[in-house]
């Protein structure tokens, strides 16, 4: 094998298209040699193309010779498409017989079965079709010619469990195939060497790190952007782009091709909604008409991949997308990307900017409107963190037990072996590389008995010792039953959606059908529709007329702010002095929270108490991310409870939190009292243990963990399948178990993900003894934005029954039986 | 809560039992004893804990109460195994709970076979005796309603379960329903899904207008 980067063979397809490689390329080139490299390098730079260099310079494009050579992984179906539309492309010019296929779970069974017996030479597939594959016996007759894996966007897998489960695999591809290299490819982050890590955890420096920032490649000038203010006045409120569709539709009209993006799916549907609203009255005979798209992951895939392809061949002018677009597709045509709402981390915004202008040596062009005047706070420190090249993306994190649990049970299906052997290749996987023996010897006993310490049924063994005392599975059913489970991603119980007889348009969550009666009509995927009826479990629709004011809620898609924004926006609010980097209504806005409550001192922490609408609200802004106030919210209606205020509910959002309850806080003595970090300290294991945040973490870890089954609604139950209230599994093992391993790790993602204790802790800690408490006749100006939030929660407590109370007292009065 | 069916006075219990203080009666049903056991033939390794939450549940019930004699109305065990499989501290649990009590088991369509062998020449020890149905007044107690009877039924078998809109929240919770013929109990056992109570299944027998106490940590409320 050897290397001239001036003789490569796609040579020839550069120079048509009068491209040179650029050095990036070069000396992924040169250096994939010696070693696996890390390639950090903008989208569009080719980058992807970076990756694949250095196998098809290898490759006797002629008479290539049987075997998988190559492994692209890239977290999104639709990027494997993309990108192997986009290598044909030079394989066809330069004549190559060599085959690249894909495989995902779009690819039928009987492809797949094909790609087993006669492998293509390279092979582009997602972290979960990877995983099938390894739980078959014949994975190690599929990888070992394996020469590259080329990993794509690493950075949008490496910080959460889908990458955990990658790593994994990675980890096993290197026992079947030692000497293949990895190539991965990542946009900007903060520090690569936490990546370099990742991919190898023993020794880092094995792999090669190409930073093609460092390289000043043309290609990346300076971004161009800025914060918009609309002349409409900035709402107080909400999370709603209304007030700017005009200035985003004046927007779009000035350029070539527009990405608009939202952070969830809701928002999605309403901008379109708003956005086609003003494009039906506005139609002058002068005028363009404006095209516009939907796109998010709610959306039946045909529905996207139209709305893709309408992007790619200039039949949109705009598309609306949430982070379903973050990742992958390639438009060089968009000229502007417009983010309407705020960013919630630097990284984020930097990614989307970056698909703006990719084939042009121009800066991207993007454009941030803020929603409201909170965030619009956050929107102007983000967008100094991305001028400044400060992006916040963390990348070391201890891999998750659930997912080791799932691996195993693959990883022993597909070849006996000794639990050593097991363990010795785990920990070569980055974010398992700190996995203790114990714990993962209970993660074998969770697999095989359910490692309880009563130890009722042995003969039940999922996982026993063959005759050379290796792990094998009992009964080859559950290696069909691991396979339905596969995957780090778990959700809420969606139904298909269909309009007419069989044309599907998307899913819906469960939880939001409940609520429709038939006739209501909703919009979704941009169109109105009337809800006629479940029927076969989809939900049956028909084209309705009208304005549509319900829109369906779905759950996820609100990304927490990031801790280094967070500290930015609080130091924004407390410097007056750097008011004047805020657009002008929020300053007023700051104003008149300064003279109805006050602006706390950068040290302090600001708790207001006032009543609304027949019922008491307190609100503390410790600006620490919604899942911290999550938290906190509990914890205090905790406390608010014991001292009998009866909190019925509370709300919180990335800068505050707010629990409304039946008793009004007057006393400023109790406050520090409510808020004391040392008693909560004390109080949080135990009764955190018993809150719903731990049991919606727990309800994750069973399902990934392969505990319970994962529930299909539209598709028939197998009859094997078992659905069960985790809840009940998580109170029981809570009272008999307390220590089982499920628990440790429902305990550890919880600490880090929807609990987020650590944050919470020091804020506490830094705000102790130093409240600012105004008790007020009426809503504060900051108060708004978190007391309009709609997704509240419940305590279960004394005001339940206080409420039930009074219902049953109503039906008995109603019913003649009480005087 | 107090209610009163077929003109017998009934205490409907938080824990999903009611009891009939005239006749010092103790009604429970769908116990699921073993369900998580069970499952592990299928390859689920579930905690197999909920036995012993069900049983310590009837037995503080018990204790609380002291009834002359304890109905359980079918389906007390998941499948026709339970009994064989029942764990020997278990079994005292019930044993203990049972001494100074008398226990009809009336047998439900998950655990019929079960029971029958259980009570067989080489039973396992369950205190009480079996029954398909059991009379009680002018009352009939059976695990799921017959149709040809014209008494009134306390029944089993439903797992009913109702949602109340407190205005700010949804609560969906086991629950009782009754109206003049039949009463159907929420199941008392552990790993037990639920029904709502306006599925067609339960609607058939109880129309869609019936009375429903949905059941909220200690306390039992009409909704």
């Amino acid at each position: 094998m050897s290397v001239n980067p001036s003789a490569h063979p796609l040579d020839p397809w550069l120079e048509s298209k009068d491209w040179s490689l650029h050095p990036h390329q070069v000396e992924t080139l040169r250096a994939v040699q010696e070693k696996s490299c890390l390639v950090i390098a903008p989208t569009g730079g080719g980058k992807t193309l970076c990756g694949f260099l250095p196998l098809l310079n290898q490759i006797d494009h002629d008479t290539p010779k049987p075997g998988l050579v190559g492994l692209y992984i890239s977290p999104l179906k639709a990027l494997t498409k993309d990108v192997h539309r986009n290598l044909l492309d030079p394989l066809e010019f330069i004549g190559s017989k060599i085959r690249c296929e894909i495989r995902t779970g779009d690819t039928p069974s009987h492809r797949r079965r094909a790609q087993m017996k006669n492998p293509p030479h390279l092979l582009m597939t997602t972290p979960e079709s990877l995983a099938l594959m390894n739980s078959h016996a014949d994975a190690s007759s599929l990888f070992y010619s394996l020469q590259y894996v080329i990993i794509d966007e690493i950075h949008a897998l490496a910080d959460n469990k889908r990458g955990d489960l990658l790593s994994l695999h990675l980890a096993r591809l290197r026992n079947l195939a030692p000497a293949h290299r990895i190539i991965a490819l990542s946009a900007t982050v903060k520090t690569p060497s936490q990546l370099q890590k990742w991919l190898s955890p023993q020794d880092p420096e094995s792999v090669h790190l190409i930073n093609a920032y460092q390289q000043g490649s043309q290609e990346t000038g300076p971004a161009d952007l800025s914060l918009h203010c609309p002349n409409e006045r900035l709402p107080w409120s909400g999370h709603g782009a209304t007030h700017a569709a005009d200035d985003i539709l004046k927007f779009i009209r000035a350029h070539r091709s527009t990405i608009v993006f939202v952070n969830t799916r809701a928002q999605a549907e309403r901008l379109y909604r708003d956005l086609q609203e003003r494009i039906s009255l506005s139609i002058k005979p002068d005028q363009k008409q404006i095209r516009l798209g939907l796109h998010h992951g709610s959306l039946e895939k045909e529905l996207r991949l139209a709305a893709e392809d309408a992007m790619a061949s200039g039949k949109l002018d705009a598309l609306i997308a949430t982070s379903s677009l973050d990742l992958g597709i390639d438009w060089g045509a968009v000229d502007l990307v417009i983010q309407a709402g705020p960013p919630k981390g630097v990284a984020r915004l930097m990614q989307r900017i970056g698909r703006s202008n990719h084939q042009l040596d121009k800066a991207s062009k993007a454009i941030v409107i803020p929603t409201q005047c909170m965030e619009s706070i956050e929107t102007v420190a983000a967008i100094e963190q991305v001028l400044a090249g400060k992006p916040d993306n963390e990348f070391l994190r201890d891999g998750s037990l659930d997912v080791l649990m799932q691996y195993t049970i693959g990883r022993i299906a597909s070849s006996p072996l000794a639990a050593d052997e097991l363990y010795r290749e785990v920990i070569t996987a980055g974010p398992y590389a700190n996995l203790s023996r114990d714990d993962f010897d209970r993660v074998l006993e969770f697999n095989s008995t359910g490692g309880y310490a009563l130890k009722a049924y042995p003969q039940f063994q999922r996982i026993c010792l063959n005759s050379q005392n290796q792990l094998t599975l009992s009964d080859e059913k559950l290696a069909r039953q691991h396979r339905m489970n596969i995957g780090t991603i778990v959700s809420y119980p969606h139904l298909k959606v269909k309009l007419g007889r069989n044309r599907g348009i998307g899913e819906i969550e469960e939880r939001f059908v409940q609520q429709l009666e038939p006739g209501m009509s909703f919009q979704f995927g941009g169109r109105l529709l009337r809800f006629e009826g479940i029927k076969d479990s989809t939900v049956q629709v028909s084209p309705a007329r009208g304005a549509a004011n319900i829109i369906p809620a779905f759950a996820g898609g609100r990304l927490p702010l990031s801790s280094s924004l967070s500290e930015e926006v609080r130091n924004l609010i407390s410097k007056k002095a750097r008011w004047k980097e805020l657009p002008e209504q929020t300053r007023g806005w700051l104003e008149k929270q300064a003279e109805r409550s006050g602006i706390p001192a950068p040290d302090h922490l600001l708790v207001e108490s006032f009543p609304r609408s027949g019922k008491h609200f307190f609100v503390t802004y410790p600006f620490a991310g919604r899942n911290a106030h999550q938290t906190l919210g509990l914890l205090l209606s905790r406390r608010m409870e014991q001292s009998g205020l009866q909190p019925l509910g509370f709300v919180a959002n990335d800068y505050a939190v707010a629990i409304s309850s039946l008793q009004p806080i007057t006393d400023p003595a109790i406050i520090p009292s409510l808020f004391d970090p040392d008693d909560f300290e004390k109080e949080i294991h135990t009764w955190m243990s018993s809150s719903y945040l731990l049991k919606r973490t727990f309800r994750e870890v069973a399902l990934v963990s392969g505990l319970i089954d994962r529930s299909y609604p539209g598709r028939k139950k197998t009859g094997r399948q078992v659905t069960f209230s985790s809840d009940l599994i998580y109170d029981v093992l809570h009272q008999y178990e307390p220590d089982h391993i499920l628990l440790k790790a429902t305990q550890r993602e919880a600490e880090r993900g929807l609990v987020a204790w650590d944050r919470l802790r020091s804020v506490l800690n830094e705000f102790h003894g130093k409240y600012a408490f105004k008790c007020l006749d009426r809503i504060s100006p900051f108060a708004v934005p978190v007391v309009m939030e709609v997704s509240q929660e419940s305590i279960d407590g004394s005001a339940v029954e206080a409420l039930l109370d009074a219902r049953e007292e109503d039906l008995l009065r109603e019913a003649g039986l009480t005087s | 809560m107090n209610i009163t069916f077929a003109d017998i006075a009934i205490e409907l219990r938080p824990s999903g039992a009611c009891y009939l203080p005239e006749c010092q009666t103790l009604v429970a049903t769908d116990l699921h004893l073993g369900k998580a056991l069970s499952l592990r033939k299928r390859g689920y390794v579930l905690p197999p804990h909920e036995t012993k939450v069900t049983l310590n549940k009837l037995a503080a019930e018990i204790h609380s109460l002291s009834p002359q004699k304890v109905v359980l109305l079918g389906d007390s065990f998941h499948d026709h195994d339970g009994p064989q499989a029942l764990e020997l501290s278990d079994l005292q649990i019930l044993q203990q709970c049972m001494l100074d009590t008398q226990c009809l088991w009336i047998t439900g369509n998950h655990d019929d076979l079960g029971l029958k062998e259980a009570f067989s020449s080489h039973g396992i020890g369950l205190p009480g005796q079996i029954s398909d149905q059991y009379a009680l007044k002018n009352l009939l107690m059976v695990h799921e309603p017959h149709r040809k009877d014209d008494r009134p039924q306390i029944v089993g078998h439903y797992h009913p379960k109702a949602t109340v809109d407190l205005g700010h929240r949804k609560l969906t919770k086991p629950c009782f329903l009754w109206n003049d013929h039949y009463l159907i109990l929420p199941a008392f056992g552990t790993f037990t899904g639920g029904l709502d109570h306006q599925h067609p299944e339960i609607t058939k027998w109880m129309g869609p207008n019936h009375h429903a106490a949905l059941i909220y940590h200690q306390k039992v409320a009409l909704v």
